[in-house]
């Protein structure tokens, strides 16, 4: 971690104190009056008072940062802030930080005790998805009076993966007639009855219907039904025409589909111009299809088929109805704009 | 807003309305509205709501028209117009206080009060509220910071503010020694409270003494060393007498310039002793420069000084301001005479036959003219009674033919004068001089006290070449100070010799005694050193660094119980021969105490409780401690 000090700043309350103590030192030249060159020395005691406490006071300090849980660009996310003072003997009072560029925020720490370590955290805010490399934060502090503050710059390494934001997505049964449960009953080794069918070469024999071979005069066997999750394939229009902002609405649509339908239990694959994920479920899928819609950007043509996949339901996120791939024959289509 | 911010404010809002106030130099009429500060504050204490900002607005303009009639009609001074106004802006101010840049307002305000205080007055009352301002501006801008950064009650403030409050009065001493004393004079404020000075200008009515002689304000604390000479310390010297009132006619002086810091009166082969008078002369209306006998030179601010044909010194402006010089004196000098200036000592008014006639009569068969002199002295010391209560003379006749003749009651003036007549008469030329006589010592603080009580005047005579000088007045009674009296004193003295009338002397002798080659200490046990005091400051720095680093160690985390107490342990097994090394873990810890046949389940349940605390994360009670307590006991009785 790389810090650079940064020079001595009068605030506005500093500037007119100084330009008192100027004014005062006239006063005092121009009488000759003790007593106010004792005012002129109490306020030239408190300006090198100030620089000496600015000094001592941001000496020996050290910055850690970390963030708690995963950040969605737009919506809040805490930000551990620690704060290590070495120094042996003197604590270091109210140190601000300063957030670098695109995190907004606030961040006061009243005290380090020496030898001490005092963490913090802070409600913030990245506005923009994408790998965020932390850069530079600003650590300052005015103590002890009001009239100058002191910082240094601190360069932070490493970088965070801010995910779109996720907004309120529209509920995709209304896209669809028959609805969009979350799992597809299909043939298969579950309990419940299914339909009863004529046998055929490789069933089980242990599910032949005597009763219903019976009734049909035919060897009939038991279909049973199997419960399995619906897969949805959303494909994100991130192709020309450009359009940055219908772009990143759509983003976050797909981001937020995903979130909801996994969240529901759905197998979840994402297609975009440049990547297939295939189907997953879980955070762990979640965190795929953030991971790939983090980064993901606009190009000139895809590299990938956008065409949709017959072995579940495709929903298709549009930036507008000027999209070349609106016709792929998605079961859904979600216009962003 | 939180309370302690809001106290703050208000005592510093009354520490610079105080300060003006205690000044005495406002008028009561325009303090009454300041009166308003007291229900403001109480709201501002209670949390009540700010008055509306008409209401402020236009209670502001008010004042500002009512600073205008006060400049122009009543109190005539500016400087004094502003006074009320801050005392009315900061009532003002109380009932608006909203935002804490309002609260920052009310600091300015007051720190303009205090210096608006100490060009009104520089009394030690103006210097104890400057010691409360401090303290209680210091915390009120700490407080600030912590209200800006929204921290404040977060952190124990206390101890900080001790620091830098400390630190702010050193830091300020330091400066206050240091800053470059100057006076550029191109805007001066006149005192008013400045004493009206009676006797010191170029034409004294006889009786004008009278009022004086009651006075019993300060006129000079005087610091002496070298040879001790008669206290008569010399102002004016007055020559023509119309029979009424007293003139310099002569009116011949030459301007002296600086020399080397001092304006240098010596003449060749005058004697270089001298004796030394540091004078620190309160504000009075007059330019002279009172001294011992004859001043041979001075040292004070200006460019130039003026001296006259009869040795008296004048600065080149009227002193309305305490200020301190120093007089250097030859003891025991006679002043001499200028052959072509006697005849105007010998000037006498018409109509003082009388005067003559008596003066000859006293004077029968004296052997020379200083025996006349003399035997004149003696004979108006002994006949006449001191009063201050004289009776105006009545139609036709001069004041000092009634002194001497009808009503023999007086004071110096009628004294001194009836002498002057009565040498000149006899054609020994003579001259009043107006000063002060005597002072009281002051053991404190070794000085002397001289009031405007002790104004007085006196006879030089010029005698075979040389002014002689005579005091023909009879001793008046003086009260005495008690001994409180002169202790109050003495402090004044200090507060006025080394906080007022610091000044660039005082700098260049502090900065000669830091960088002097050597310091001579005072002798212990027979053993004297001398020091270079450059050393005795490389010393201090050195001792401040070892106590920094002592420091160090006594404010570094405390250990917590459980690990001194294993700490302990530790140490009692190494003592009772166990091998432990630095590195040695709690188990091998154990191991030794079994090995030594100690109470090793204690011990285990000892170690287990540090480790618990320690690495655990576990948060130990006060049952803890005390279970440590018995357990190490436990472990070190068996």
């Amino acid at each position: 971690m790389a810090s650079r000090r940064m020079p001595m700043r009068l605030t506005r309350e500093g500037k007119r104190f100084l330009i008192a103590t100027v004014l005062l030192a006239f006063a005092a030249f121009n009488t000759g009056n003790n007593l106010i060159y004792l005012v002129l020395a109490l306020m030239i005691s408190i300006v090198v008072i100030s620089i000496v406490s600015l000094i001592l006071n941001t000496r020996g300090l050290s910055l850690d940062i970390s963030l708690r849980g995963p950040v969605y660009a737009g919506q809040g996310a805490d930000l551990e802030v620690s704060v290590s003072n070495s120094k042996r003997v003197l604590p270091s009072y109210s140190l601000r930080i300063h957030l670098p560029k695109g995190i907004e925020g606030r961040c006061t720490i009243a005290k380090v005790d020496p030898s001490s370590c005092a963490s913090v955290e802070c409600p913030v805010v990245l506005n923009k998805r994408g790998v965020y490399r932390w850069g530079d934060f600003t650590l300052e502090s005015g103590f002890p009076f009001i009239f100058m503050t002191r910082a240094f710059r601190v360069r932070v390494e490493g970088a965070v993966v801010v995910y779109p934001g996720l907004v309120e997505v529209p509920d995709l049964n209304a896209y669809s007639g028959e609805g969009l449960a979350s799992f597809t009953i299909r043939p298969g080794g579950g309990e419940e009855l299914l339909s009863i069918r004529e046998f055929r070469a490789g069933d089980d024999v242990r599910r032949v219907s005597w009763k219903a071979t019976a009734k049909a005069q035919k060897l009939m066997v038991k279909e049973l039904a199997e419960e399995r999750p619906r897969s949805v394939n959303i494909i994100l229009d991130d192709i020309a025409p450009f359009d940055g902002r219908a772009f990143e609405r759509a983003v976050s649509y797909a981001a937020s589909f995903a979130y909801k339908l996994l969240d529901e239990g759905y197998y979840v694959g994402l297609v975009t111009a440049a990547k297939r994920l295939p189907y997953g479920s879980g955070m762990e899928q979640l965190y795929k299809i953030l991971d790939v819609l983090a980064v993901v950007r606009e190009t000139e043509s895809a590299l990938t088929n956008f065409e949709s996949d017959p072995s579940g339901t495709s929903v298709l996120v549009l930036k507008s109805a000027a999209s070349p791939i609106k016709n792929i024959g998605a079961d859904m289509v979600v216009y962003a704009s | 807003m939180p309370r302690s911010y809001r106290i703050m404010t208000a005592l510093l809002a009354l520490t610079g309305c105080i300060s003006l106030v205690i000044t005495g130099e406002l008028m009561p009429v325009f303090m009454i509205p300041g009166l308003a500060i007291f229900p403001g504050y109480y709201r501002v204490l209670k949390g009540l709501e700010p008055a509306p900002r008409w209401v402020i607005a236009v209670l502001s303009l008010l004042t500002a028209g009512l600073v205008a009639f006060d400049t122009l009609t009543v109190s005539g001074d500016f400087f004094i117009a502003v006074a009320h106004m801050t005392i009315i802006f900061q009532a003002l101010k109380s009932f608006d206080l909203r935002e804490p840049w309002d609260h920052l307002q009310v600091y300015f305000m007051s720190l303009l009060q205090l210096i608006m205080a100490s060009e009104l007055a520089i009394s030690m009352a103006v210097g104890g509220m400057f010691v409360v301002f401090l303290v209680i501006f210091v915390t009120a801008i700490v407080l600030s910071h912590f209200m800006k950064e929204d921290t404040l009650g977060s952190v124990s403030l206390k101890r900080p503010v001790a620091i830098i409050t400390l630190a702010a009065f050193a830091t300020t001493a330091i400066f206050f020694l240091a800053v470059p004393r100057a006076r550029g004079s191109i805007w001066q404020r006149k005192s008013s409270t400045s004493i009206r000075a009676v006797g010191f200008s170029d034409k004294v009515d006889l009786g004008s003494f009278g009022r004086a002689l009651e006075d019993s304000r300060v006129v000079m604390r005087v610091s002496i060393s070298g040879p001790k000479l008669p206290l008569y310390w010399r102002g004016i010297t007055l020559d023509y007498f119309d029979g009424y009132s007293w003139k310099d006619t002569m009116k011949r002086s030459v301007r002296v310039r600086k020399a080397g810091g001092k304006f240098d009166f010596h003449h060749p082969g005058s004697p270089r002793v001298e004796t030394i008078q540091k004078i620190h002369l309160e504000p009075i209306d007059t330019d002279v420069v009172f001294g011992l006998g004859e001043i041979v030179a001075v040292e004070a601010p200006g460019w130039y000084i003026s001296r006259d044909v009869a040795m008296g010194v004048k600065l080149p402006f009227k002193n309305d301001r305490r200020f301190t010089y120093t007089a250097y004196s030859i003891p025991g000098g006679d002043l001499g005479v200028r052959r072509r200036y006697t005849e105007y000592y010998l000037q006498l008014p018409a109509g003082m036959e009388r005067v003559a006639a008596l003066a000859k009569d006293i004077t029968a068969g004296a052997v020379s003219e200083h025996d006349a002199a003399r035997r004149i002295e003696d004979y108006l010391k002994t006949n006449y009674q001191y009063s201050l209560e004289t009776i105006p003379p009545p139609q036709g006749v001069t004041p000092i033919e009634y002194f001497l003749f009808d009503s023999k009651t007086g004071y110096c003036e009628h004294y001194a004068t009836s002498m002057v007549l009565m040498l000149r008469s006899l054609g020994i030329p003579a001259r009043i001089v107006n000063g002060f006589s005597g002072g009281e010592g002051n053991t404190d603080g070794d000085y002397v006290i001289v009031r405007q009580r002790d104004a007085h005047s006196w006879v030089e005579a010029a005698i075979e070449g040389k002014w002689v000088r005579f005091d023909p007045t009879p001793p008046a009674p003086k009260g005495a100070l008690s001994s409180f009296a002169l202790m109050y004193d003495s402090i004044r003295m200090s507060w006025y010799r080394y906080v007022v009338g610091f000044d660039a002397a005082d700098q260049r002798t502090i900065f000669s005694s830091v960088t002097a080659p050597s310091l001579t200490l005072p002798e212990i046990s027979g053993i004297s050193l001398h020091v270079r005091p450059v050393y005795l400051i490389v010393i201090a720095g050195l001792l401040i660094l070892v106590a920094m680093k002592c420091l160090a160690f006594g404010f570094s985390p405390k250990r917590s119980f459980e690990t001194a107490a294993y700490m302990k342990l530790r140490r009692t097994i190494a003592r009772r021969g166990g091998v432990l090394k630095p590195s040695s873990s709690p188990r091998e810890v154990l191991l030794e105490a079994g090995r030594l046949e100690m109470d090793v389940e204690s011990a285990y349940e000892l170690v287990r409780l540090y480790e618990d605390a320690r690495f655990g994360g576990v948060e130990l009670g006060s049952g803890d401690r005390a279970r440590c307590r018995e357990l190490f006991e436990a472990v070190v009785k068996k």
